[in-house]
């Protein structure tokens, strides 16, 4: 198995995120709660590309193609 | 042996981190659920590789061809495919993009069994002459 540990990060920056949104909108900032939710996001995006890569290329080499 | 229980208790960790970010955050319960996916089906290909190993093998032992082998590993690495996009999709709540993804699948399914469709009608018009 793989390494796992992606999961709990994940989980942890949307949880650290949730948390900022939160404060943030109750500072009256909308939209820079906003744009932490997209940073967020796409930080853990690329996280979710780079295994997506990985299992796309097992799957090339396991079955032949 | 046991790492199976390991795997089945990851996807129940990561449906608790999704239950938690559900309401907060639902695009990182969408890549948490990626992610499991992910790790699943990097999971199950190891046993799938060994297995194809080894038919690979005893059909290179028994002499016969292997272009019939190589069609039905990528027929079922077709159906490997498709499973995981559609569940992905189903999971994310478009049922109708995922029966798309079937469809797609079962069309590049038929192209690839057509050459072997088409050697067993040779074979056929060949004993009957």
């Amino acid at each position: 198995m793989g390494d796992t540990t992606i999961i709990f990060q994940i989980a942890g920056i949307g949880i650290i995120v949730a948390m900022i949104h939160t404060i943030l909108k109750q500072l009256g900032k909308e939209e820079y709660a906003q744009f932490i939710t997209l940073v967020g996001f796409i930080i853990v995006l690329m996280m979710v590309i780079n295994q997506l890569l990985q299992l796309f290329n097992r799957i090339q080499q396991v079955f032949l193609f | 042996m046991m790492e199976w229980l390991r795997l089945i208790l990851l996807i129940v960790v990561g449906h608790l981190f999704r239950l938690l970010l559900k309401d907060q955050a639902p695009l990182f319960s969408f890549a948490i659920g990626i992610v499991v996916f992910i790790f699943v089906y990097l999971y199950i290909i190891e046993p799938l590789a060994h297995v194809f190993n080894l038919l690979h093998q005893f059909i290179v032992m028994s002499g016969v061809k292997t272009t019939y082998l190589v069609t039905i590993i990528k027929m079922m690495s077709i159906s490997y495919i498709v499973h995981f996009f559609q569940l992905l999709l189903k999971d994310t709540g478009s049922e109708a993009l995922g029966l798309l993804v079937e469809l797609v699948g079962m069309v590049m399914l038929l192209v690839i069994a057509v050459p072997v469709i088409e050697d067993v009608l040779v074979f056929i018009v060949a004993l009957l002459d």
